[in-house]
């Protein structure tokens, strides 16, 4: 008898202690990383409380809001990872558990398992609006540069689980095979890192993917940026700031983009999926006359790596990052403004600068630019 | 409101619980009854209202049944049916029947009919037939009718087996709702077999819905023949573990409110036949049209066709109850057949046959009747089935899903496990059951009770959480 209400009292009291904790919050909680989209409960009509939409929201809220959410999630997914190797599948973009313990976005193994292949006609569109971009920034004296940027997964396959590759589906071209061949055609001038990382790794240069994250590494982003900055030269024709190190620091730390995929896998124990990092050391190497460039990047978060380089080197006099274009960060300083799209005087942002750069992932070519292009070939009465 | 939700388990449940225990007797059937009424109007505020009307009315006319002569007590009887039939018509078949019409006059180039669609109130095919059984029952003076309003009305809309069951009888209800038995007892037993059921539904049916929910979604040219078997044989494992985790939930919560709610599910799949299936399967359901439809049409009494007939009828109607959609009337169906031909010479020929191939042989049949339940619609169903059994295209068919897009490894442990729960041979475990409850003492085993299902809950709880937390790495800020 005395169990059973032991059980009883006990099982009240952490119910109880749930709701203390989500209304007062005396105990600190696990931080969640990701972002989420939250929800308000608002009920604007009858017809909300009807058909349990209202209902569904406050549910919503309930859950997002509750004590020890923190706990629940990672003890959750904490189980999934040691108990069932992998992680959680209700991911809006699941992670999945590669060899190694190298982790992969599975968007990322669908682009290579070439399942979104986009239809030819598409890429050939892309790559005249590409192209025509390119020649009215000419007609003004401003340089234009298209990166293509590689993914984990075409980078080092040999590390996707082979439940998850497609091997019918490899002989296929993916939207990168197949859009370069166009951009030849049409000349348009293009840093392409895929092929500039498949090289490198032939040639034994190690970690260029962090294994705890999604994009590239940091030292694959200064690799990069190095060759970046001998291509914006050449296009340029001047002499630019170049990035210089002399050592690198091995880490069992990894910082920022490094682990983001591993943080956003939400365990408990977040460092059991950490390996061996490398940071360079770096430092400008200034020669004589070198030119600081005025530069508008276009792009995604592989840009962050490559930019953080730029930046502590000091190596453009202006750089002006628009992330999505959505999201203005203007450097030296990385001050962030919202990009009101309709109200841009295109004559002003683009004349000033000595270099516009559009950077695409290959797994996202056929949203290149971002509407960025349009916009602009729009605005410059295109 | 759904009882794996925060808002029950956190909110609703505890507070329910508190006001009935905390209040004094008499007022425990009022106060449960609002709880009951505030449940229902969370989640079906048109279905509430609906449910307060019908009960009034229910109310007045059983007590005019009671009190009638022979012939005016048949037409109070045929009016309080039909209206209730009628008003589970309207909310729950029209929208079906009208887009059925219109369908036809569509096809013939004819205006269509105008219609907003009716919001189907939860549970009120449950509701109606608990309605239509007090009636009955008043009718044939196997009960006396209600003694107050509050208590026919707590019958009804007690919120336990308001939405999903089971179907419990006026007369197993009308002594405890009077006098519920509380006790520790209870209340301990009824928090454990909730936690059972909690995980029936979160841990188990959930995961499967998430590997059968996108199989029934997919192309039929990338269904292939395994990704075909994966989809229905996990759809079954869900919707016996969502189910029945439902009703011992119910269960549960009833004998913590010290009900007693009658059990729905005897392991429906550890069945031989369909006949059997369905004294183990939704077990109130059966009951109800058993008592209600069965007999009165004649049951087995008048002769063979007549019988045949009677379970047809029961059959078709037992599959239209299941929704408004010509799927479950097919099944319905379906069913009926093998029952038909189970009684005509099926149950007979295959009396020697081993147990496990009769069971094996069961649940092949049964899961082609569950593509026809889940289905859209019927050709989806066929083209399904179809699959399942095109062995000709084995490698054939270009999938562009991978096996690990659709079932990772915890749910093939789920599925794995559920299987084994599924299909024990029962011989065994009555015997290791009794070996068990012989070597343990009464303590350990309410020790183990305990264990067991704090360790559920808490799994439930932690899965529930994260089942609603989808972060992307970066919003494209």
């Amino acid at each position: 008898m005395t169990r059973k209400l032991i059980f009883i009292i006990i099982a009240n009291l952490f119910i109880a202690l749930v709701l203390v904790q989500t209304y007062l919050r005396p105990f600190r909680d696990m931080i969640l990383s990701g972002a989420e989209q939250k929800t308000r409960p608002e009920i604007t009509s009858f017809r909300d409380a009807t058909t349990g939409k209202f209902q569904g929201a406050v549910e919503k809220w309930l859950k997002q809001n509750i004590g020890f959410r923190g706990y629940f999630v990672k003890t959750d997914n904490q189980i999934n990872y040691s108990i069932f190797n992998e992680f959680s599948r209700s991911h809006p973009r699941k992670i999945i558990l590669g060899k190694q313990k190298q982790l992969f976005e599975e968007a990322y193994i669908d682009t290579y398992n070439r399942l979104c292949v986009s239809p030819e006609s598409a890429l050939e569109k892309k790559a005249t609006s590409i192209k025509k971009l390119q020649g009215l920034l000419g007609r003004k004296k401003v340089q234009f540069l298209l990166i293509l940027t590689p993914s984990k997964a075409s980078v080092y396959p040999e590390y996707i689980p082979e439940k998850y590759i497609l091997r019918t589906n490899l002989q296929k071209k993916d939207n990168y095979q197949r859009i370069l061949p166009y951009l030849e055609k049409y000349g348009v001038n293009l840093l392409d890192g895929r092929a500039y990382f498949l090289d490198l790794k032939k040639r034994g240069v190690p970690d260029l993917f962090p294994s705890s994250g999604t994009h590239w590494s940091l030292y694959g982003g200064y690799v990069f940026a190095g060759a970046l900055i001998e291509r914006m030269e050449r296009l340029l024709g001047r002499h630019l700031v170049r990035i210089g190190s002399d050592r690198d620091v091995i880490s069992g730390e990894p910082i920022e983009l490094d682990k983001d995929i591993a943080r956003l896998g939400n365990i408990l124990f977040t460092r059991s999926l950490f390996t061996e990092y490398r940071y360079p050391v770096t430092r400008p190497d200034t020669g004589n006359n070198a030119y600081r460039p005025n530069v508008l990047l276009v792009g995604s978060s592989f840009c962050w790596n490559i930019l953080y380089y730029l930046d502590i080197n000091n190596i453009c006099s202006k750089i002006n990052f628009y992330y999505y274009f959505n999201t203005d960060y203007s450097y030296p300083n990385k001050k962030r403004s919202p990009i009101r799209k309709e109200e841009i005087n295109w004559d002003r942002e683009l004349l000033a600068r000595d270099l516009v750069i559009i950077e695409i992932n290959e797994s996202q070519i056929d949203e290149a630019g971002f509407g960025f292009i349009e916009k602009c070939l729009q605005g410059m009465g295109y | 409101m759904g009882f794996s939700t925060v808002t029950f388990l956190f909110y609703f449940l505890p507070l329910a619980l508190l006001i009935f225990y905390l209040s004094p007797g008499k007022a425990r059937v009022p106060l449960l009854l609002l709880s009951s009424y505030v449940f229902y109007l969370w989640g079906s505020p048109t279905g509430a209202a609906v449910l307060l009307l019908g009960t009034i009315f229910d109310y007045l006319l059983s007590k005019a049944i009671r009190g009638a002569e022979r012939n005016k007590k048949k037409a109070l009887l045929a009016i309080s049916i039909t209206v209730n039939i009628a008003v589970l018509f309207y909310y729950k078949y029209m929208n079906f029947f009208i887009g059925e019409i219109n369908r036809a006059l569509k096809n013939f180039d004819l205006t269509t009919i105008h219609w907003a669609a009716v919001i189907f109130p939860v549970g009120i095919s449950f509701i109606t037939f608990h309605k239509i059984s007090y009636l009955v029952d008043v009718y044939y003076s196997r009960v006396e009718p209600a003694k107050s309003f509050t208590a026919y009305a707590l019958y009804l809309a007690m919120f336990p087996k308001l939405t999903q069951g089971p179907i419990v009888r006026y007369h197993t209800m009308a002594e405890q709702i009077m006098k519920p038995e509380i006790t520790l007892d209870n209340i301990f037993e009824g928090s454990i077999r909730f936690c059972t059921g909690l995980a029936k539904k979160v841990l188990i049916a959930d995961p499967m819905s998430m590997v059968a929910n996108p199989i029934f979604s997919m192309n039929i040219s990338s269904l292939t023949v395994g990704y075909a078997w994966l989809g229905i044989i996990c759809y079954t494992i869900q919707i016996y573990f969502d189910f029945s985790g439902y009703s011992d939930m119910a269960i549960g919560i009833g004998r913590m409110l010290g009900f007693t709610i009658p059990e729905n599910f005897n392991r429906p799949y550890y069945s031989q036949s369909f006949t059997e299936h369905w004294r183990r399967w939704h077990i109130t359901l059966g009951a109800f049209f058993r008592e209600y439809l069965y007999i009165p049409l004649g049951g087995n009494r008048t002769g063979k066709i007549k019988t045949y007939r009677n379970l047809w009828i029961v059959f078709i109607v037992t599959g239209f109850w299941h929704g408004a959609n010509w799927t479950y009337i097919v099944w319905g169906f379906y069913h009926g057949f093998f029952i038909f031909i189970e009684r005509l010479f099926l149950l007979d020929k295959t009396k020697r046959w081993p147990a496990p191939v009769k069971i094996m042989i069961f649940y092949l049949l049964l899961c082609i009747g569950f593509v026809i339940f889940r289905s859209d619609n019927i050709s989806a169903a066929f083209c399904y089935i179809g699959r399942m059994f095109d062995f000709t295209a084995i490698g054939a068919i270009p999938s562009t899903v991978l096996w690990a897009n659709l079932i990772g490894n915890r749910e093939l442990f789920v599925l794995a496990t559920s299987l084994v729960i599924t299909f024990f041979p029962q011989p065994i475990f009555d015997s290791l059951r009794s070996v068990f409850m012989s070597r343990v003492r009464p303590g350990g085993i309410t020790m183990l009770k305990i264990v067991t299902s704090s360790l559920l809950f808490v799994l439930s709880l932690i899965s529930l959480i994260n089942n609603s937390f989808s972060p992307f790495i970066y919003f494209r800020f």
